[in-house]
């Protein structure tokens, strides 16, 4: 009786969760039928106006001709920026480190919070230009090929970048470790090492893997809203602009393989953790 | 935070710093840092570990008190 009586609650609660969170949900699902159904009509009245590959192909043109001929200077001021800003921080956060070594805990606590903070900036600018600097190149290499009016001064250019950008990366990313293994001697793991971050995580201690862990689930859940938006979009241009289906094709890859290793690693949790099985189930784009 | 706890006075009693704290129990300082600030609950293996290093009872240095409801 009394179980019968746990359940008839559960279930009122249930009933008022989904009760509560329908109303968004449905108006959620109204907005995307009716900004699809938008997109489609737009497409199809596009279409009529005028040839699609041309229209593909001249577009293309113009915007791979002035990306190609422009993302180079930018792959240089991006660089300066980022690994000027990378080697500063790790300058400065060396200078301190050496004071502080007669700190009490507060005065440290702050020492690492600043230095926390200024390393990791750093670490992230040259993650993202690093990101650009290798999408920039293919953009200018595209061009450089295809359309006339692309300098190869320019290419060449990128092409510099992007040697310079693999090495620096690496040798910044290096430099950022070692000086936090001697900050945090409990720390272990080579950047050079192919399993680098195998060796990291598994020095870090329970704290820090769940910041990590929580911040790879944000990551995930941003990339499926995001793998959502680009198939979205790009079935429409593959239809409108005629740009082929290779994007959604890449996208919808890319989606799977996040699905299915989301899916494959929380089954292979749940047989040693059972909590983690719980946790992990479900992707969160399901509705 | 429902975790209370009395780390940094045990902590002080063994006449260690955070540092040297999260060597004894095998974790970063950063993370001793958050516990004794309240902004980190210790796994039970972790809390144990903590308790055995300072000679006490987990129940001595980490308290749970219910949260109240508004």
């Amino acid at each position: 009786m009394k179980i019968e009586n746990e359940m008839m609650t559960k279930e009122q609660e249930n009933m008022q969760q989904n009760k509560k969170a329908k109303g968004p949900f449905i108006a959620i699902m109204c907005c995307a039928c009716l900004l699809g159904g938008f997109l489609g009509g737009f497409g199809t009245w596009l279409q009529k106006g005028y040839d699609k590959g041309e229209a593909a192909a001249w577009l293309g043109e113009r915007i791979g001709t002035i990306a190609g001929n422009g993302l180079p200077v930018l792959m240089v001021i991006a660089s300066a920026i980022a690994f000027g800003y990378m080697a500063w921080a790790l300058k400065k956060s060396k200078e301190e480190w050496k004071q502080a070594q007669n700190y009490d805990d507060e005065a440290l606590e702050i020492w690492n919070e600043k230095s926390d903070k200024r390393i990791g900036t750093g670490l992230n600018l040259v993650s993202f230009v690093t990101i650009f600097n290798y999408f920039s190149f293919s953009v200018s290499f595209y061009a450089d090929i295809y359309y006339d009016e692309m300098s190869s001064a320019m290419f060449l250019l990128a092409l510099v970048m992007l040697i310079v950008t693999i090495f620096a990366s690496v040798i910044q990313q290096k430099n950022a470790v070692d000086f936090l293994k001697i900050v945090n001697p409990e720390k272990s793991g080579s950047v050079y090492d192919m399993n680098f971050q195998k060796k990291w995580i598994e020095s870090c201690d329970e704290m820090e893997q769940q910041m990590i862990y929580k911040a790879a689930f944000h990551a995930y859940k941003v990339t499926n809203y995001l793998c959502l938006t680009l198939w979205t979009g790009f079935t429409v241009l593959a239809i409108v602009l005629k740009i082929s289906l290779w994007p959604v094709t890449i996208v919808s890859a890319i989606w799977l393989t996040m699905a299915v290793s989301y899916a494959a690693e929380g089954k292979r949790l749940s047989k040693t953790q059972n909590e983690a099985g719980s946790a992990a189930g479900g992707n969160p784009l399901s509705f | 935070m429902p975790l209370r706890n009395h780390l940094k006075e045990y902590r002080v009693r063994l006449d260690v710093n955070q540092q040297q704290m999260g060597q004894l129990v095998g974790t970063s300082r950063q993370t001793i840092s958050q516990i004794e600030r309240g902004d980190y609950s210790p796994s039970v293996t972790l809390a144990l570990k903590i308790a055995k290093v300072c000679n006490a009872k987990v129940e001595d240095i980490f308290q749970y008190e219910e949260e109240e409801e508004e």
